[in-house]
């Protein structure tokens, strides 16, 4: 065994015994003035950092999932309030003030039948077909919407959306929501996110799958949900020879605020 | 150490050229010879004890203390050599003239030369910074940028790994620890 003292000594004998040949100053002058090439090692010390910081939120997942999924969310949320602040500040944007009292009315949804109700809208309404055999219909009601001109800073009673509401076995339900399809609207989402409250004041959202098709001057919209499922609300479409209408398809150019 | 360069040199080759000139060419043995032990390829050994030269003539001024240039030189050339041996794809030399020229003196340095081409690049660097350069683990931990006490670790493994290649099976390995501070 090389012991300490041996080895080093070894070791000078060796590296000294290494011929070095005559000094390149010429060389050593020319890549002094060159430019510095980029040393990739000083990366090393961030990209290990990084990697144990990935470590230890794994391993803080994986030890305390619920607390973990709770600050997530909690950073999503904040995260997504900041951005959405600054958003509005950099576009000046202000929200409307809240309806007059004297449109109180327009705001209350009303059940009412087909004739009626093709009475009160601005388009052709194209009822519902190709429905689940099970679905039983259970009636149309109005959806009041307001429009809030910026320009005037007045709030005005437009064409209501109607919805179609129907039940199924099991005590489900579904509905399905036609709107005059101005073509000024969009983009659509192409998912609706429900938000469901959980034990211990937490919130939940899941997300379900949104559809929108056209039938002439008349919008249709339909989200899957426990009461129907995205196949059932294709054949839906098909049967009544809906035109999709892409959820990117349009950029908005009015903006609509309808009221619950 | 076995760099040993007067302070007063350092001093004077910050703002004197044909001091600089001095200096690089002190330094300039020791450089190639230290490189090509941790790289055991002359032409690359070459290149970069003439980067870590140019480097340490531009990065001159940075050098608080002349007294501690000698490690802050073995980790330009140490640096340079490690990162040098991690980008080159390992290779079967087939030109024996690419083979670093040597006169070894005894039999133990030629073991010990062939020995040490068996160990990964930071285990000869390592060996070569601790029992030749003479630096202590936290310097050698400094340079490579691991903690000091892998540093050891790797020295332990390295000495295994020769006890095992200089056919010297009896190695121990907690002696070797408590010599490497």
């Amino acid at each position: 065994m090389y012991a300490d003292a041996r080895l080093s000594a070894v070791m000078e004998s060796m590296v000294r015994g290494i011929d070095a040949p005559a000094v390149p100053i010429a060389g050593i002058r020319d890549r002094m003035t060159a430019p510095v090439a980029f040393n990739s090692r000083r990366r090393i010390p961030f990209a290990r950092y990084a990697l144990a910081a990935v470590a230890a939120i794994a391993i803080f997942f994986a030890v305390f999932p619920k607390a973990s999924l709770a600050l997530f969310e909690q950073i999503v949320v904040n995260s997504y309030a900041a951005a959405d602040a600054v958003a509005r500040r950099l576009t000046n944007w202000t929200p409307p003030p809240p309806p007059p009292k004297s449109l109180d009315a327009a705001q209350r949804s009303q059940p009412v039948s087909l004739a009626a109700a093709q009475a009160k809208v601005k388009f052709t309404i194209v009822p519902p077909a190709g429905l689940p055999s099970d679905a039983v219909f259970v009636g149309i009601d109005t959806m009041p919407a307001l429009v809030y001109d910026k320009t005037k800073r007045t709030w005005s009673k437009t064409a209501p959306a109607l919805q179609f509401t129907y039940r199924r076995s099991g005590s489900r339900t579904f509905s399905l929501m036609a709107e005059n399809d101005d073509p000024r609207t969009g983009p659509f989402g192409k998912y609706a996110w429900f938000v469901d409250e959980l034990p211990g004041g937490k919130v939940g959202m899941t997300k379900h799958a949104r559809f929108i098709w056209r039938n002439g001057d008349q919008m249709m919209t339909a989200v899957e949900d426990d009461g129907i499922t995205a196949a059932e609300i294709l054949a839906i479409r098909a049967a009544m020879h809906g035109q999709d209408i892409a959820h990117n398809a349009r950029e908005t150019i009015v903006k609509r605020y309808r009221l619950p | 150490m076995a760099l040993s360069i007067d302070p007063a040199l350092v001093a004077a080759a910050r703002s004197d050229d044909l001091s600089l000139e001095g200096l690089i060419e002190a330094v300039w043995p020791e450089a190639f010879r230290v490189a090509a032990s941790i790289l055991r390829d002359r032409a690359l050994a070459e290149d970069v004890a003439q980067e870590a030269c140019a480097a340490m003539a531009r990065s001159l001024d940075a050098l608080k203390d002349a007294r501690t240039f000698a490690p802050w030189f073995y980790r330009i050339v140490s640096n340079y050599a490690i990162s040098t041996a991690r980008r080159r794809r390992p290779t079967i030399p087939i030109d024996a003239a690419n083979q670093c020229a040597t006169h070894f003196d005894s039999s133990d340095a030629i073991d010990l030369y062939d020995a040490l081409a068996a160990l990964p690049v930071d285990q000869r660097a390592a060996l070569v910074l601790h029992y030749y350069a003479g630096l202590n683990s936290f310097d050698i931990a400094a340079i490579l940028g691991v903690a000091a006490a892998t540093v050891r670790f790797r020295i332990m493994l390295a000495r295994r790994a020769l006890a095992k290649a200089l056919s010297q099976p009896n190695a121990n390995s907690d002696e070797v620890l408590s010599h490497v501070r």
